[in-house]
């Protein structure tokens, strides 16, 4: 508690004359669908219309190429063959191959996308592979917006940004897609536009 | 403490690595410039984000009030240290009491600044570094070379072989394969681990929540596995409220690496049921540098790392020529602070060319307080005065530039052995040029 009072009275001993509260940023570029789209495609993601795929099963079958997938969906339009029981642990999530989720929203000038729900936080990070499901309506402009909208943001204690799958480069600069998280990251539209 | 040249002699010794580090550096350094170049805005962004900080600055003391509160009605865990040695305390405290052995630790420069591996290894406790450019670094029992890429100093010869020793990986070059042998090594630890570690990029004074940003997934894969998390935080990393973030988020990994933003931006604003989440507060000097106010704008820096990549004296001698946690200028700048002796060379590594402070994504003045350390370190220091004298007196005086000149250019001429050796510690393993058939001045004014 002593850290505390000393660190709070150095401050007010040593901080600068206040300044006002900056306005808000304003004048921003704008982005649309299409450059969501590019800069998916830069951060080493890809994206897929629903009803041109057809049938999701035989299509995740023919893209992750094996018979036995382990598949954990939450979005209610596909139900996977893997499910998870209170309390959920770890040895129940760590050999799912993909996890189908559900974004909130996407962001089109760095092509991410907002994920808030989920059974368990570490499901979109320990899978092998991320599918998020969203309706093409569902896209702000920059990040400006984003957090606009994120100002009603009350429900769960944990949200996240994902643009693109894990990646590292730590390796002589070489890009590795699949560091520790998500080997691969498919955004799956919903509405035919 | 050697001090920087000498310590730069080792880096300058392998030419081929020197010019590598350089030239990827550079690299990054351009990538930066496309993705800032791909926002009209840019500039704009810069000015925002350096306000908002400077009203932070201003209001410290009551936004963090603000961000405890908060965060305590959010269920997390509020802890201050002092210093380094508190904080470190604090943590152990915490491992002690949910009695564990080992713990995953995302990347932290604060941890490094407080000394954390070193100090729980003491007590016994195992630091698994995740960040694949930390664990390799950790492996070879060195420092992170840069604050956004640890192992920039490396090749895949060195890295293959650290492989080989630590996991009986077979040699190879390629970071594909390496990659996953790291992943899959990294998994045993992620899933048996109970208490997880990692950095805060954003505080949200408002909100009582905090952002943290990486591009592995490592700090996620530690954290909600865990059952426990405990976030190091400096108190300058706070921001008045999470709009902001629009701001920082727009700049930083622009800044850093070029990407848009980082792979994953994760905000945590209370724990999970059942779950715990420590927040520790460290000060470690820094209300100290927010009392001098030419200085205090260091503390507005967003780790970014891009005036390191831009820098060309940290280029050509590498981050651990610095000794410093925090290497380039802005650690040439925020070193001295801790130990001006032990870091006075600091300030003297850089040609004061001002590309940090261009690119500086918050805007902090770094050349103009690099200029400042001098004139204060020279003040306790001859040989700081004698180069400052050189430097300084000779240049601002035609007469006694041009003598100065033509008695170089005229030992240059006749005794070139003897004066190589004794610029060695400027010049490193590159001789002088030859000297010219006449001076340039003597050119002039027979040319002119
Ligand atoms: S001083 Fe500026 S450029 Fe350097 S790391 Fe900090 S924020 Fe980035």
């Amino acid at each position: 508690m002593n850290s505390r009072k000393e660190i709070l009275s150095r401050i007010q001993k040593n901080k600068p004359e206040a300044k006002a509260m900056p306005v808000g940023f304003t004048g921003m570029s704008s982005y649309t669908f299409n450059d969501f789209l590019q800069m998916l495609e830069k951060v080493g993601g890809r994206s897929v219309k629903l009803h041109e795929i057809g049938d999701l099963r035989t299509w995740l079958r023919q893209e992750f190429g094996k018979e036995d997938l382990v598949v954990y969906s939450e979005w209610g339009g596909y139900s996977g063959n893997h499910s998870l029981v209170d309390p959920v642990n770890v040895d129940q999530m760590q050999h799912i191959d993909i996890a189908i989720l559900e974004g909130e929203f996407a962001v089109a000038e760095n092509g991410a996308i907002w994920v808030e729900k989920f059974r368990h936080r570490a499901i979109p990070f320990i899978t092998q592979h991320l599918l998020l499901v969203i309706s093409q309506k569902a896209m702000v402009s920059t990040m400006h917006e984003a957090y606009e909208l994120l100002k009603s943001w009350k429900a769960p204690g944990f949200g996240v940004f994902i643009s693109g799958p894990s990646k590292t480069a730590d390796i002589e600069q070489s890009l590795v897609y699949g560091a520790h998280g998500p080997r691969s990251l498919t955004i799956v539209f919903l509405d035919n536009l | 403490m050697k001090g920087h040249p000498q310590q730069s002699i080792e880096f300058l010794k392998n030419e081929g690595r020197v010019n590598w580090h350089d030239e990827t550096l550079w690299w990054v350094r351009q990538r930066r410039d496309n993705a800032a170049h791909g926002l009209t805005e840019w500039e704009r962004l810069r000015e925002k984000a350096s306000e908002i900080k400077d009203y932070t600055l201003s209001h410290l003391d009551e936004l963090l009030l603000n961000f405890e509160e908060k965060a305590i009605q959010n269920g997390i865990r509020v802890h201050w240290a002092g210093d380094a040695k508190e904080h470190n305390q604090i943590v152990h405290r915490i491992l002690k009491e949910k009695k564990i052995d080992f713990v995953v630790k995302s990347k932290s420069m604060l941890t490094e600044e407080c000394g954390l591996n070193h100090f729980l290894e003491e007590q016994g406790i195992e630091v698994i570094d995740t960040d694949l450019g930390e664990r390799i670094v950790q492996w070879m029992q060195q420092k992170p070379s840069h604050i956004v890429l640890p192992a920039i100093h490396l090749k895949k010869g060195d890295i293959g072989a650290v492989f080989t020793e630590k996991l009986g990986l077979p040699q190879t070059n390629d970071a594909q394969v390496l990659t996953e042998a790291a992943r899959q090594d990294m998994r045993k630890y992620f899933v048996a681990s109970k208490v997880a570690l990692t950095g805060v990029n954003f505080g949200l004074a408002k909100e009582g929540a905090f952002v943290v940003c990486t591009n592995e997934g490592n700090a996620d894969m530690g954290v909600h596995i865990a059952d426990v998390h405990i976030a190091s935080m400096g108190i300058e990393k706070l921001i008045p409220k999470q709009e902001h973030l629009g701001v920082f988020l727009r700049l930083l990994a622009r800044s850093a690496t070029g990407q848009p933003i980082t792979t994953y931006s994760s905000h945590f604003r209370s724990p999970s049921p059942g779950k715990e989440i420590h927040l520790i507060l460290v000060d470690n000097g820094r209300s100290a540098i927010l009392g001098k106010p030419d200085f205090r704008s260091s503390l507005k820096c967003i780790r970014c790392g891009a005036c390191m990549n831009t820098c060309p004296v940290f280029r050509k001698t590498g981050g651990h020529s610095y000794e410093s946690v925090i290497p380039g200028p802005i650690g040439a700048i925020l070193s001295p602070h801790k130990d001006p002796v032990r870091y006075k060379s600091l300030p003297f590594a850089s040609s004061l060319c001002g590309s940090c402070t261009a690119v500086c994504p918050v805007k902090i003045d770094i050349d103009k307080q690099l200029y400042l350390w001098r004139q204060e370190l020279s003040k306790k220091d001859n040989m700081g005065r004698a180069a400052h004298f050189l430097a300084g007196e000779i240049l601002a005086s035609p007469s006694w530039f041009n003598f100065g000149s033509r008695s170089f250019y005229f030992f240059h001429k006749k005794f070139p052995a003897l004066v190589n050796r004794l610029l060695k510690p400027f010049t490193g393993k590159r001789p002088l040029p030859e000297a010219a058939p006449q001076t340039f001045r003597e050119w002039y004014k027979k040319n002119a």
